[in-house]
């Protein structure tokens, strides 16, 4: 600790990471959500139920493939499975992921017998979303990523939101819950599933 | 054997009188045994001395001194070598003798002490002591006896005893029992070298006597481990009886430990200088103990001869003591019989000295007496006693002396006769001089000369004959003669002379004729010669200023006569003395003439005076009117030298009236022109007193001058120092200034150290942020991996409940470190930004040290200017204090200057004055000169 007292930080002392008292709230296939985010600023729930796993990918170990629909950037190897990596926000419409980064964080998701896997720019943990925080899509949510939403959850995010990037502990959270299923019959998907 | 002695007593005198001090030393070979001793032994002067008086003695004296000498010098010589001879042999054997015995001390001391080791080391062999089993079979007792035999069997032993190796006793001879030894140094020496041992001498500790300790080891026969220590103990008064024969007869051993310190002595009374050094015992053997060579020689010890003997102990076999000894013999016992010897010798010696020189003096005397007879007769003849004959005995060289004094005695009786007789005659010669020159008359003169001579030559004719002018005849004009002989006075003879005759006697030659029978005349001159019975002629000329007049002539009538050289000469003399007399009288003569001559002209020179005083008197009478003044009268002109005189006389008389009548126009314009002057001189008296005054007062100004040139001076000195003081002070800013630009540098060194650290602190906060980077992938990792095991754990179901808190806690975990990655990022990047800051300040310092450090050293080179500006201040105050001292000087001879002209002009003051005074007396003057000008009449 002293060595976090010499050095001058930008932030609140108390806003330290390692400070944080660790909340142990047990998740069930039914509450809870895998939380990404997409870009800075901006991040989604998925349900825990469709999640298969996360992996950091290397770059150099996707291969990407001419004549593919945009939001696919290619194909990758998933113990001894090839499967198709798309970025998920090109997919809603609200951006674009960084091209450029080292290492791709990829989210394996199953809906029925189909899986794919999901580019996102950072993986920020689990949340469990009681049923009781579900609210409907707000208007202002970019008319592209209408019809793959679920619903939207708010948070309290001082105990809800494991990450310590975000900060304004006393504000609540609106996020968006996107829905695999729908996702899986994007057109954009269809020739590949 | 006389003569011989003779001989050598006139050498040695010869050589005494002739030669110097160096002679006697070299060319003498008769007396080389005393001579050279003389000078060989003795200072120059004192060999002079010997040699002056020796000179002043007697010839007896000397003989015999040398007789004696050559007689006992060589006995004394020989007795001498004998003497020497005998006592270096004599010398020799007696320190051999004493180094035998020295050397037989120390043989045998050393010889009793190994002889001693040699007991123990036997001793220690005995199966008694050195193996155990036999060992222990004995009792103390057994042992005890054992050593108690070995003591009471050996001589010189006071104890004998067993040691273990810590020194208690095992066993010990009968006595008081020994100390526990294993504090003694010889002790633990044994121990440690395991060789035996002799100590040196030492008191006892028990008894407090000198002993000596004989220690072996003692091993194990079969172990050869040490067991322990056998000991003997020997006094040194046993040692002392087993030497005591080398003492005794005046002689005294001493014996000395390794140190030198004396430990044995036989002389009862030294005891008490036991444990000195033997060196300080004998200091006159100190360098041979230091050297410890044998040796043996006379020493002294407490002001008492001895002979000594030095001998230091060798080693034999294990055994070295280093002692050493010395055995001293009193001179006495060791030199007596050499002295008796020598006694001997001397009187020997002595007796033959006295007998052979009792001998050599009286053969000497022997000798000498004809010599002192012959001195005696010569010294009475040298006192005038010429009769005085020496007794002439045999044919010997002594015998010729004789004679030949004799002979010296009779010419010098002869020489003593002739003397009187010339003597005689030169008052002849005078008396006979004198009578001449008693009278000036010509004739008179020959005749008394005729008469004088005769008389002296008691001849029986003598005559001057006068010649003619041409010498072929003459007249005798004076003549003396005795009775009954021709007189031929007056006669007119006819003889003429031959030029050569003229000549002949002319040079003043007297022609002598012994026997007119015996000699060829011309014809002519012996008839002249028989007419007047001439039988033995002599003659001589009369000269008269070198001019032969006449011939004065000697003539023996009764018979030949054999004229003798003296009155030859004789008769030579008085013809010359009458030739002075006859020059002498012919110069009166002359005189007489030439009076009557003067007496005539001077009778005719006083009438002439007469007739010219009686002109002169007109003369004076004509111009006495000029002694009043009147320069108007004139004399009259007359023949003669009066007239020329009165004409002379009127000349000066007109010359003497145009001069009066200049002088008294001159007076007149003198008056005139004084008159004129005197107001002038005035003036010229005024301006001089005007210009000293004005003098004055500019010496005033320039004293004024002076002083303040002298203020500029000190004023100039005081800016010189504050100068100075100012360069000093800037000489320390610029020593100052380069001490800053130093500690600059200094700075700026340690800015470039620093830089380097800070930029090494940027690399190292990089390689942090690497491993954060990594760390961060791995907590991502983990993340994902957590996140998986959750979704693995809610996938199984209730069972997987705790599993998946573990995956929680996982994932909590690498949330935390992923966030505490970033903090440490965030510290890195503040570091990095920090240390930017830091090396952008640090070149920024850099920069302004090198501007600072440029500024110093413009601050410095302003400072050396200032410095030098301050010289060049200096240099210039300096000059300008140079310069007024220049000027008070010149100031000051400028004063001089001015003090000169007001003396100058106060000078010319005074004579201005004076001038005037002197002016008016001129006035005075010329109008008294006017005024006896006025005497004078000019004109009629």
């Amino acid at each position: 600790m002293n060595k976090r007292e010499t050095v001058r930080l930008n932030s609140a002392p108390d806003q330290s990471a390692l400070a944080r008292p660790t909340v142990r709230s047990l998740l069930s296939l039914g509450t809870g959500h895998l939380r990404v985010s997409l870009f800075e600023g901006v991040s989604v729930l998925i349900p825990m139920v469709y999640v298969q796993e996360v992996i950091a990918l290397p770059a150099h170990r996707l291969s990407a493939l001419p004549n593919l629909p945009s939001p696919v950037l290619g194909l990758m190897n998933r113990r001894s499975q090839v499967l198709w990596l798309v970025d998920l926000a090109y997919l809603l419409g609200i951006g674009r992921l960084d091209l450029a980064p080292q290492t791709h964080h990829v989210v394996v998701l199953k809906v029925g017998k189909l899986t794919v896997a999901f580019a996102v720019t950072a993986i920020e943990g689990m949340i469990a979303v009681p049923p009781e925080a579900g609210i409907p899509v707000p208007s202002q949510v970019p008319p592209s990523a209408l019809p793959y939403l679920q619903m939207c959850a708010r948070l309290d995010s001082s105990d809800g939101v494991q990450t310590g990037a975000q900060t304004g502990a006393q504000t609540s959270e609106l996020l968006m819950v996107v829905n695999p299923e729908a996702l899986f019959q994007s057109p954009v998907l269809q020739p590949i599933a | 054997m006389v003569d011989q002695l003779k001989k050598q007593a006139t050498d040695s005198n010869g050589i005494t009188r002739t030669t110097p001090p160096s002679g006697l030393t070299g060319d003498d070979e008769k007396t080389p045994a005393t001579l050279p001793k003389l000078t060989y032994r003795s200072p120059v002067r004192h060999l002079q001395g010997l040699t002056t008086r020796f000179s002043q003695l007697g010839l007896e004296a000397k003989t015999t001194i040398l007789a004696i000498a050559i007689g006992t010098l060589p006995v004394l010589a020989v007795g001498g070598l004998a003497y020497v001879a005998a006592d270096r042999t004599i010398s020799d054997q007696i320190s051999k003798a004493e180094l035998a015995r020295a050397v037989g001390l120390s043989d045998k001391l050393n010889r009793f002490m190994d002889d001693r080791l040699g007991d123990l080391q036997l001793l220690d062999k005995l199966p008694a002591f050195n193996t155990a089993q036999t060992a222990a079979t004995l009792t103390r007792a057994d042992r005890d006896n054992i050593l108690t035999t070995f003591v009471q069997a050996k001589e010189g032993y006071e104890s004998a005893a067993f040691f273990d190796v810590k020194g208690n006793i095992l066993a010990q001879s009968a006595g008081p029992a020994l100390d526990n030894p294993s504090d003694r140094e010889y002790f633990q020496q044994v121990l440690a070298t395991r060789t035996a041992i002799i100590t040196q001498p030492e008191p006892s500790k028990t008894t407090g006597k000198m002993v000596i300790h004989i220690v072996v080891p003692v091993s194990d026969a079969e172990t050869k481990a040490l067991i322990g220590v056998m000991q003997t103990r020997l006094p040194i008064n046993k040692i002392n009886e087993a030497i005591k024969n080398f003492s005794g007869n005046g002689e005294n051993y001493h014996v000395a430990d390794r140190n030198g310190r004396l430990f044995l002595v036989s002389d009862p009374d030294a005891v008490q200088e036991m444990g000195t050094n033997l060196a300080d015992f004998f200091p006159d053997l100190k360098q041979t103990i230091t050297d410890r060579k044998e040796l043996a020689k006379p020493g002294k010890h407490e002001n008492k001869s001895y002979m000594l003997a030095y001998a230091p102990f060798k080693s034999l076999g294990d055994t070295n003591l280093g002692w050493s000894s010395v055995i001293s013999l009193d001179d006495g016992v060791a030199f007596g019989a050499q002295r008796s010897l020598l006694t001997t010798i001397l009187l020997g010696t002595l007796a033959s000295m006295v007998s052979v020189g009792a001998i050599a003096a009286w053969l000497a005397k022997r000798g000498t007496r004809p010599i002192l007879a012959a001195t005696q007769a010569v010294k009475s003849l040298g006192e005038g006693k010429l009769q005085t004959r020496m007794e002439v005995q045999g044919q010997d060289e002594l015998a010729l002396l004789g004679g030949n004094i004799n002979q010296m005695a009779a010419q010098l009786e002869t020489l003593v006769d002739r003397q009187n007789q010339s003597v005689s005659r030169s008052s002849l010669i005078s008396r006979i001089v004198g009578d001449l020159r008693r009278t000036m008359d010509f004739d008179e003169i020959l005749q008394r000369g005729t008469e004088e001579v005769r008389e002296f030559l008691k001849c029986d004719r003598v005559v001057i004959y006068k010649f003619n002018p041409d010498f072929e005849s003459g007249f005798v004009t004076a003549e003396s003669i005795g009775d009954n002989w021709t007189s031929a006075k007056g006669q007119l003879i006819e003889d003429p002379l031959g030029p050569d005759d003229i000549e002949r006697y002319k040079n003043g030659r007297v022609w002598t004729l012994d026997d007119i029978s015996k000699r060829q005349l011309t014809e002519c001159h012996c008839q002249i010669l028989e007419k007047l019975q001439v039988k033995a002629n002599i003659v001589a000329p009369i000269r008269r200023n070198g001019e032969l007049i006449a011939l004065l002539c000697a003539h023996q009538c009764s018979g030949p006569r054999n004229w003798d050289v003296e009155e030859v000469d004789l008769f030579r003399q008085l013809s010359l003395q009458i030739g002075y007399a006859l020059e002498q009288s012919y110069l009166f003569e002359e005189t007489e003439t030439a009076r009557g001559a003067a007496e005539v002209v001077s009778s005719e020179q006083r009438s002439q005076k007469e007739a010219l005083q009686m002109q002169l008197l007109d003369l004076l009478s004509d111009v006495e009117a000029a002694s009043d003044g009147d320069l108007t009268v004139r004399a009259d002109v007359s023949a003669g030298e009066i007239g020329i005189v009165a004409d002379f006389f009127n000349a000066i008389i007109e010359n003497l009236r145009s001069i009066v009548t200049q002088v008294k126009a001159s007076a007149a314009q003198v008056n005139t022109s004084i008159g004129k002057n005197e107001a002038a001189i005035g003036q010229l008296a005024d301006d001089a007193l005007q210009q000293a005054t004005e003098t004055t007062r500019t010496l005033d100004s320039l004293e004024a001058m002076t002083q303040s040139i002298l203020n500029v001076a000190q004023n100039a000195q005081t800016a010189a120092a504050v100068t100075r003081g100012a360069a000093e002070q800037a000489q320390i800013g610029g020593d100052a200034m380069d001490q800053t630009v130093n500690n600059i540098g200094e700075l700026r060194d340690t800015i470039g150290e620093t830089a380097k650290k800070v930029k090494r602190l940027g690399e190292a906060s990089q390689e942090i942020s690497k491993v954060v980077s990594l760390i961060n992938q791995i907590a991502m990792q983990t993340n994902l991996l957590a996140i998986n095991a959750g979704i693995e754990a809610a996938r199984a179901g209730e069972d997987s409940q705790g599993f998946a808190v573990v995956a929680e806690e996982v994932a909590e975990l690498a949330t935390r470190s992923a966030a505490a990655t970033r903090e440490i990022e965030q510290i890195v990047a503040n570091i990095q930004q920090e240390t930017s800051e830091v090396v952008n300040a640090m070149e920024q310092g850099t920069t302004q040290v090198i501007k600072s450090s440029q500024m110093v050293g413009e601050a410095k080179q302003s400072l050396r200017q200032l410095v030098d500006g301050s010289r060049q201040v200096d240099e210039l105050v300096q000059a300008i204090s140079n310069a007024t001292v220049s000027q008070v000087d010149t100031s000051a001879q400028i004063s001089q200057l001015m003090q000169a002209i007001a003396q100058v002009s106060a000078r010319t003051s005074a004579s201005s004055k004076a001038i005037a005074t002197t002016l008016k007396e001129t006035v005075t003057v010329a109008q008294d000169l006017q005024s006896s000008m006025g005497a004078f009449i000019v004109e009629n």
